[in-house]
């Protein structure tokens, strides 16, 4: 009974003097930079506001791949939100022209069936962005059927929204989702590594007016 | 998945015995002699996660308050068992070498221990103990996105002081210590392999609710 107490303090002492936590890898998978400009949303602008066509199933998709983006990062780098005025948003995601009929993805093997587009304006000192973000998706291939052009939107979806955070270049390797082509369903590891890194570098473009 | 349900079934057995312990009618010798005490204090506790990513940071959790439900059983003189509840809640956020404080989320830390404590001359006593310790985040976000990880075990040591005058109104002074290992499944998913050893301190005051009268 004595000795108790000193026994518990030997035992904690031995916990705590275990192996140090060892910090992971974080490199890069692919640059992200604008001709040498790093844009990524700051602290003080999230939760960051994206506004999604109301038509067809573009709000899903928007709301799908800004929680997809969310979950990349792990220390509070980065929030999305969906709002219903595009007055009031930060990113605004649109269909170019035709709405393509909401139905389930196709799982099967994916084609590039659509194309999409996100085009940051900057103001006069271009070194800050003029306005929102504008992302707008288009039909590619009219003859893929409905379930094959869902699938493809909701992986271009994805991929643009990465651009709108500020993954401004093309990944090379076809299993990320930043590739030229989006061929996957989800970002994966290098992305992931390369958006944490991304939102730990200082940016040199600064974020639109609100 | 094997993984995920665990520590969840873990997490309410820990609650449970928690109000088992709390709500449990002792036996008449026993309650004759137990006591029951709440202390309420301020925690602070050490890095949760410390990383580099372009520059180094920490994960930390704010300075929390700290609730504490305890029954204390008299043994052999001059030592007491104590079982404890202990829950505090506070708001985890990333500290920047630059000041950028970015939130996370909020959790709540549940813990379940047992402590030897032994009275010391002039009001003052000591003890140490062992315990089990569970996070319980808001949300599922950052590094709780795949929950607050498994129950892990404690260790905890507490120095008490009751001064004359407070001794009568069942009032005393408390600073406790435990430590315990970090490791959530995110950061596990990220790359991580060891846990963090997080030093958690409260400062509190200790007021007894309710004391068994003598046989």
């Amino acid at each position: 009974m004595r000795y108790l107490p000193l026994a518990v303090a030997v035992a904690v002492a031995g916990v705590a003097c275990h192996e140090p936590t060892l910090p992971p890898n974080h490199t890069p998978a692919y640059a992200f930079d604008y001709f040498g400009d790093v844009f990524h949303w700051p602290q003080d602008r999230l939760s960051v506001r994206f506004f999604a066509d109301t038509r067809g199933a573009m709000r899903t998709y928007v709301q799908r791949g800004v929680n997809l983006w969310e979950q990349q990062f792990l220390y509070g780098e980065f929030r999305g939100v969906l709002v219903p005025d595009s007055t009031h948003a930060d990113v605004i995601v649109v269909w170019a022209d035709s709405v393509p009929p909401d139905v389930p993805p196709d799982e099967g093997a994916p084609i590039k069936a659509c194309v999409g587009t996100t085009t940051p304006e900057f103001d006069v000192s271009g070194v800050a962005l003029a306005g929102p973000i504008h992302t707008s998706l288009a039909v590619l291939m009219s003859s893929a059927t409905p379930a094959q052009l869902a699938a493809c939107m909701r992986r271009t979806v994805l991929h643009e929204l990465g651009h709108a955070l500020g993954l401004f270049q093309e990944a090379s390797d076809s299993l990320l989702i930043m590739n030229f082509t989006p061929w996957v369903n989800a970002p994966a590891d290098g992305d992931r590594r390369t958006v944490e890194v991304l939102y730990h570098t200082p940016p040199t473009i600064a974020p639109p007016p609100r | 998945m094997k993984g995920v349900g665990q520590p969840g079934r873990w997490r309410v057995g820990l609650v449970c015995l928690g109000w088992l312990f709390l709500s449990a009618r002792p036996p008449d010798r026993l309650s004759a002699q137990a006591s029951l005490s709440a202390s309420l204090g301020a925690r602070y506790s050490s890095t949760l996660v410390h990383d580099s990513i372009v520059s180094p940071f920490d994960v930390r959790l704010g300075i929390s308050p700290a609730f504490t439900l305890a029954a204390a059983l008299p043994l052999a003189a001059p030592w007491t068992a104590d079982v404890t509840l202990d829950v505090s809640y506070g708001a985890v956020a990333r500290h920047d070498q630059s000041g950028t404080v970015a939130p996370i989320t909020h959790v709540t830390i549940l813990t379940l221990g047992v402590a030897l404590r032994r009275d010391l001359r002039h009001g003052f006593s000591a003890s140490a103990g062992a315990g089990l310790l569970a996070y319980l985040p808001a949300e599922r976000i950052g590094i709780f996105r795949d929950g607050g990880g498994p129950v892990v075990p404690m260790g905890t040591a507490a120095l008490g002081y009751s001064p004359p005058l407070a001794v009568r109104r069942g009032l005393a002074l408390e600073a406790r210590y435990d430590l315990h290992g970090f490791l959530t499944p995110a950061l596990r998913t990220e790359g991580f392999v060891n846990s963090t050893v997080v030093h958690r301190v409260a400062l509190a005051v200790r007021y007894r609710l309710w004391k068994g009268s003598p046989p």
